[in-house]
């Protein structure tokens, strides 16, 4: 249904490209190298993602379905630890567990509550996953780097408070609270600029395929909503864990 | 009641700061003297179970946990206070703390220490911002006082007050630390009168 873009598409879209090279080069910031990877790795990842789909759609195999989903939130897991910069033994497998149990929980209300699927079908299980996993990474990435930075900046408050008897959990409250409160903000500001400020992409891609925009509502509707349910409960489930696993030892520092 | 602290040793990465204390500390005032940077608050801290350290510490020769400290013993730490929104609140904090849950707030109480320490003309409902730093630095006595531990650890708790006020507190103490184990430390130079003993912190160990 929807008219195909086809290479010379394809090519006049990298030649805008060229907007963000002159302006890199004009002001200097030495970032013609970053661009023509950044770009470059995108377009190759989703050709291969493209690939890969066809044939996932094709064998649409529940177990298969499973891994590529454990799959994807080890990727995001890696991304979160990596980007923040945290040192924390095992904060890989803190954030994989914690993506790992609110996206599942989320994804299966949605797909067989809500869409009514009666099998993990790979059409509508692996994109939605990949929404749900992908918000949560970035929103635990804020969070995990919130809740270290707070620690750092905080430690005689976290002394102060275990010094009158608070256990690690009970000290560290307060910076859970600021972690939670800066992963959750983009989410809540990003809902509220939905359908004014901009129509996000899920819908703008059923527009284009030809799905009528009241249709394409409902869908959207629900996915903000299990994109906001998801992002809170794996943040919350990341600093609760990290604050009962975290050695708060002054000694060496955290961690 | 006695607290026996046994080879204590504390590192900082490669460089040891505490170099074995074995020290007993009775019930009354214990004051802890020293140079800035020999090591008073590290050993506070260590007592305390905020910091990784080798050796044993026993309380009337049973040896003590973190669960235990966690319990019976309250430091009030030099600087960097948490405070919440108002006076009241930041000094009910810790009663919300599992391991101060038989603790009941004493409203009276601390309005009674308010005044004592010159703090009466806040009202408890006031912005702790609204304080200087000596003033906190009462507050956050008053905080650790109103837990009434067994073992009460403070760590130069007069060091932003003025000579009258620090008397106050030391004659306070004195009274408060008749039926606990009171550790402070202090250069106030009045404080020695107040002490039960005196202990001199100099090298990673103590002399005299
Ligand atoms: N986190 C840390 N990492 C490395 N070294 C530290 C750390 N904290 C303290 N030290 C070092 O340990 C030594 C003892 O510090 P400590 O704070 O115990 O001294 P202090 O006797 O309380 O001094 P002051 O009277 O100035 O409060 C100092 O030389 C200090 O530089
Ligand atoms: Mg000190």
């Amino acid at each position: 249904m929807v008219k195909p873009i086809g290479v010379t598409g394809l090519v006049v879209s990298y030649l805008i490209l060229t907007f963000v090279f002159v302006i890199s080069f004009l002001e200097r910031l030495k970032l013609e190298r970053d661009i023509l990877i950044s770009y470059l790795r995108m377009s190759v990842q989703l050709f291969l993602a493209g690939f890969v789909l066809v044939y996932v759609f094709k064998i649409d195999n529940p177990f298969l379905n499973v891994v590529i989903f454990l799959f994807m939130i080890f990727f995001a897991s890696r991304i979160v630890v990596e980007r923040s910069g945290v040192k924390m033994k095992n904060a890989t497998i803190f954030v994989f567990l914690s993506i790992l149990i609110s996206s599942a929980v989320v994804l299966t209300i949605l797909l067989f509550g809500i869409v009514g699927l009666n099998r993990l079908n790979a059409r509508y299980f692996i994109p939605l996953a990949g929404m749900v996993i992908g918000n949560s990474m970035n929103s635990t990435a804020v969070g995990i780097e919130r809740f270290f930075s707070k620690i750092k900046d905080n430690r005689s408050k976290i002394e102060d408070l275990m010094g009158l008897g608070a256990t690690q959990e009970e000290a560290l409250s307060f910076v859970r609270k600021e972690a939670l409160k800066a992963a959750l903000l983009p989410a809540l500001a990003s809902a509220s600029g939905m359908g004014v400020v901009f129509l996000p992409g899920m819908m703008t891609g059923q527009i284009l395929s030809g799905v009528k925009p009241t249709q394409a509502v409902y869908y959207q509707i629900v996915i903000v909503v299990a994109i906001g349910v998801t992002v809170c409960l794996s943040n919350y489930i990341m600093v609760k864990i990290l604050s009962r696993n975290l050695k708060f030892c002054l000694t060496y520092g955290v961690i | 009641m006695d607290l026996f602290v046994k080879d204590l040793k504390v590192s900082y990465r490669d460089k040891e700061i505490i170099k074995g204390i074995s020290s007993r500390f009775g019930v009354g005032l214990n004051l802890i003297m020293g140079d800035s940077g020999s090591g008073k608050t590290t050993f506070l801290k260590a007592l305390c179970f905020l910091i990784r350290f080798r050796g044993v510490i026993f309380f009337e020769n049973n040896k003590v946990d973190e669960k235990w400290i966690r319990n019976n013993c309250k430091l009030m730490i030099q600087s960097g206070f948490y405070t919440e929104e108002t006076l009241i609140q930041t000094v009910k904090k810790p009663f919300e703390f599992k391991y101060n849950k038989n603790k009941v707030f004493d409203e009276a109480r601390f309005e009674e220490l308010l005044g004592l320490f010159g703090l009466s003309k806040f009202s408890k409902e006031d912005n702790v911002n609204k304080l200087s730093g000596g003033e906190l630095q009462r507050l956050a006595l008053i905080r650790a006082l109103l837990l009434e531990p067994k073992l009460f650890l403070a760590d130069e708790p007069t060091s932003n007050l003025d000579e009258n006020i620090s008397q106050v507190v030391y004659e306070f103490l004195r009274n408060f630390c008749k039926d606990r184990i009171c550790i402070v430390v202090s250069h106030d130079p009045i404080a020695k009168s107040f002490a039960k003993k005196v202990y001199y912190l100099t090298r990673g160990g103590f002399n005299g």
